[in-house]
């Protein structure tokens, strides 16, 4: 068995340094964070690649959007309330492009038919008025 | 009746009040935008009162399910933006007046602020979704595990090297 400041000198920089970010976020749990503070202590390189990654860290944090918006317009705030309590309405709404076109569509083929039904049916009306004159012809 | 209506108001005015500034904030870092922020929260949420099988309950499962797709569909609208503006061929011009819009108010941009916008920007949508999900919104890696999909052994993982790849730039920018 190998005692533990043995085990602990075993320790590369290359396993310590992938883990740097977790142990910032604490992340880590207690044994493995303990094993990266005492290396910390020790070690400048992994101490420098720390510091950097925290410089970076603040950095970003700075950069922080100008007050967000916290809340959503009441205009967007109805159109979620519309589409949730209406959704066949919303459903409409959405693709009123596509239902106007099957709506226009549907009513001319309706005309079209209902034009040619009548007209079928004054043909036949025609044909019962002049029975005679058209075997007269043939 | 009246009662289900009144249920469902009630469910609505909870839901949208308890993630309404989270997305935002989120959305707004993702998409540079707080018009397009808006578009893509307003759009999260009518699809969650589409989708969502069970009851309208602020729990931990609603909120990954709204980072989720609201990051989704934060990255539709800035494909749609990026093939708008090279239509436009003005990129340049388009970043700079965006980051004024972040500072509206303010006589200077912080040039420290730039350099994280400049370096942020310039990482992956995955990678930015997750330096914001753990830096901005501080998230656990649990938590960005349940919204990413990714275990949280990758999560660790892919951080460290985003921040170290984040780092390099700072400092180059920094020069």
């Amino acid at each position: 068995m190998k005692s533990q400041s043995q085990q602990k000198h075993i320790i590369k920089c290359s396993d310590i340094e992938p883990h740097l970010f977790d142990f910032i976020q604490h992340e880590l749990g207690q044994a493995q964070a303990t094993v990266i503070s005492e290396h910390l202590k020790k070690c400048e390189t992994c101490k420098k690649s720390l510091h950097e990654l925290q410089e970076s860290l603040k950095t970003l944090e700075d950069f922080g959007i100008n007050k967000p918006p916290e809340h959503l317009t009441d205009n967007r705030k109805k159109k979620i309330r519309f589409a949730y309590m209406h959704p066949f309405l919303n459903f409409c709404y959405i693709h009123h492009v596509v239902i106007s076109a099957i709506v226009v569509i549907t009513t001319l083929l309706a005309i079209i038919f209902m034009i040619r039904n009548t007209s079928l049916i004054k043909e036949k009306e025609d044909f019962k008025e002049y029975p005679v004159h058209l075997n007269l012809v043939r | 009746m009246k009662n289900q209506k009144k249920d469902k108001e009630q469910a609505f005015e909870i839901i949208v009040s308890n993630y309404e500034a989270q997305l935002l904030r989120y959305v707004s870092r993702m998409v540079y935008n707080f018009d397009m922020a808006e578009d893509v929260v307003q759009e999260t949420f009518i699809k969650l009162f589409k989708k969502w099988k069970e009851d309208f309950v602020p729990s931990p499962q609603i909120s990954s399910w709204l980072y989720k797709v609201a990051h989704n569909k934060a990255i539709d609208m800035i494909r749609k933006e990026n093939r708008r503006i090279n239509h436009q061929k003005n990129k340049a011009e388009y970043d700079k007046i965006d980051l004024e819009v972040f500072y509206k108010g303010d006589n200077d941009i912080p040039e420290k602020a730039l350099d994280a916008a400049k370096v942020l920007n310039s990482l992956t949508p995955e990678e930015k979704q997750l330096v914001i999900l753990k830096v901005y919104e501080k998230k656990s890696y649990k938590e960005i595990s349940e919204i990413t999909n990714l275990s949280t052994g990758n999560i660790g993982f892919k951080l460290h090297h985003i921040m170290k790849k984040m780092a390099k730039k700072l400092q180059g920018e920094n020069k």
